[in-house]
């Protein structure tokens, strides 16, 4: 089979140069066998432009760094096979995030504010009690905490989501998962109101328009949609149940 | 002992409830990122925080959350309740198949028992219910739509473009919905030689785009509302979603010539 020259067009702009115009660069560069984009964006910054700014670190879909939009859909680029893209390649930055230049984005500070608003901790109303047996977990629980907690913050899904793109303060499928994964987690027992007040929201569950593009193009197929549907559920149902407000009974704990 | 409590009080003189939301503007690095709140971890002067026992929570009632969570049950229902109605309706207009006597025999029954009556009455306020909570999803700011439609364009993804084709339909439907309610509540009652001369004579062209974008709009809602719900996986919405697409569209064009061809011998 003949080689291919693959020409990349490379968004190029950086945001701290007050010169700098955002535009498109052209890059040529001949395929080779079992390529990835990780592997040509490497080849262009060793042999062509040392100055151009994208983010790795372990090269196999772990770290969630190297996310971008290839042909306006969100990758990783380190998992992207050059072989089924067309000729010419365009390759821009995630939308959404801040971008930090080229195609290096700044998913942390979202990701680090997304924890900090679904309040992404263990929540305990006993004290610790650092001399305590810890308690067990059944496998069954461990397994379904870590399905939920596979997430590498790649920012695909939310680059992905119409709604973020409206709405910058929309939590996003991330954030819904982040809050499912303390849903089953038995350590965890924030009552179904303090759920509620977080997701319950037109930045939540119930501003979630239903895309669903966040599942088609999660790299890591964490199932987003099953566990939106289960939260929309959820929350839905709570909704329609008597306020708390006019009963007196204990705080239901789950 | 330090006592690690992440929860807090809802009372105002209780300790700190951490509230995080809203707190959204750290996406510029160009602001400088708010530390991280440290009443997370309390000092060993400070009594433990537990969760209050036989307190009540602040009245949901108050939270648009728990409106917010009808709306979106009440966008299903009436979606429900809208594609019920145009289940019954495709039964009437399928009896035109087995004969002109089927149609004028089933509407004459309808209309004897205002049943009739009660379905358009329903059908009214499940339609106007439908639209007023469905605007809730649809962005009316020129900035939203734009970025919305440029993000649609960029992506090039299926459910996503049938989104947009909900919201196009949604509209056209209202439009010629309300025509077609006012030319039938205009020239009761129904008889199958009545609507096969409409159909013959001016309205061919408005009941084709008529019966595509309301097979269009129920056949994609539907779909979403299984995978929305979690009711059917996606691809299983999609293959029912196909599978109804064919079986609604084929009656429906069989139903649209039989009424034509009854028009043409009048």
């Amino acid at each position: 089979m003949d080689k291919r020259t693959l020409t990349f067009r490379i968004f190029r702009h950086n945001p701290f140069d007050p010169v700098s115009v955002p535009r498109l660069q052209e890059f040529r560069v001949e395929e080779t066998p079992r390529m990835t984009l990780y592997t040509a964006l490497t080849r262009i910054r060793e042999e062509m432009d040392p100055s151009l700014q994208f983010d790795f670190v372990c090269r196999s879909a772990v770290c969630g760094s190297c996310a971008m939009l290839v042909n306006g859909r969100p990758r990783l680029a380190c998992r992207t096979r050059t072989e089924p893209l067309p000729d010419k390649v365009t390759l821009l930055p995630l939308p959404f995030f801040r971008l930090v230049g080229d195609l290096s984005v700044d998913t942390g500070t979202w990701f680090r504010d997304m924890g900090r608003r679904v309040e992404s901790w263990v929540h305990q109303h006993r004290a610790f009690e650092p001399g305590a047996e810890e308690e067990r977990m059944s496998n069954e629980q461990a397994q379904a905490i870590y399905e939920l907690d596979r997430c590498i913050e790649c920012g695909c899904c939310v680059a992905a989501c119409g709604m973020a793109q409206m709405s910058p303060d929309f939590l996003g499928s991330a954030g819904m998962l982040r809050i499912a994964r303390f849903l089953v987690d038995p350590r965890d027992h924030r009552p179904e109101e303090a759920v509620f007040e977080v997701i319950g929201t037109e930045e939540g569950v119930f501003g979630c328009i239903g895309l669903l593009a966040c599942d088609d193009f999660c790299p890591k197929d964490l199932p987003l949609a099953s566990r939106l549907a289960y939260l929309r559920r959820r929350l839905a149902l709570a909704a329609m149940r008597p306020s708390p407000s006019t009963t007196t009974g204990p705080v239901p704990v789950r | 002992m330090a006592v690690h409590t992440l929860w807090r009080d809802t009372q105002p003189s209780g300790p700190l409830k951490v509230r995080l939301g809203g707190e959204m503007a750290l996406r510029n690095l160009g602001q400088q990122a708010q530390p991280i709140p440290t009443p997370l971890k309390l000092s060993a002067s400070s009594q433990a925080v537990s969760m209050p026992s036989g307190r009540a929570w602040p009245a949901l009632a108050a939270q648009p959350g728990r409106v917010l969570g009808r709306l979106e049950l009440a966008l299903t229902f009436s979606g429900l309740g809208l594609s019920v109605f145009m289940v019954m309706h495709l039964g009437l207009l399928f009896s035109v198949l087995l004969g002109t006597w089927a149609m004028d025999g089933l509407a004459g029954f309808l209309e004897r028992y205002y049943l009739l009556h009660i379905g358009g009455s329903f059908l009214l306020l499940f339609l106007v219910g439908h639209v007023f909570v469905a605007s809730r999803k649809v962005p009316t700011a020129f900035g939203r739509q734009r970025a919305l439609l440029h993000h649609m364009r960029s992506i090039n993804h299926m459910d996503t473009w049938t989104w947009l084709f909900q919201g196009l339909s949604g509209v056209a439907l209202l439009a010629l919905a309300a025509i077609h309610l006012w030319v039938i509540a205009t020239d009761l009652p129904i008889e199958a030689a009545k609507s096969g001369a409409r159909v013959f004579q001016t309205y061919l062209w408005f009941y084709v785009p008529l019966v595509l974008l309301v097979e269009g709009h129920i056949s994609i809602g539907l779909a979403r509302a299984a995978a929305k719900w979690g009711l059917l996986s996606r691809p299983v919405a999609h293959r029912a979603l196909l599978a109804w697409t064919a079986v609604v569209l084929g009656l429906g064009f069989a139903i649209l010539v039989t009424l034509y061809r009854l028009g043409g011998t009048l």
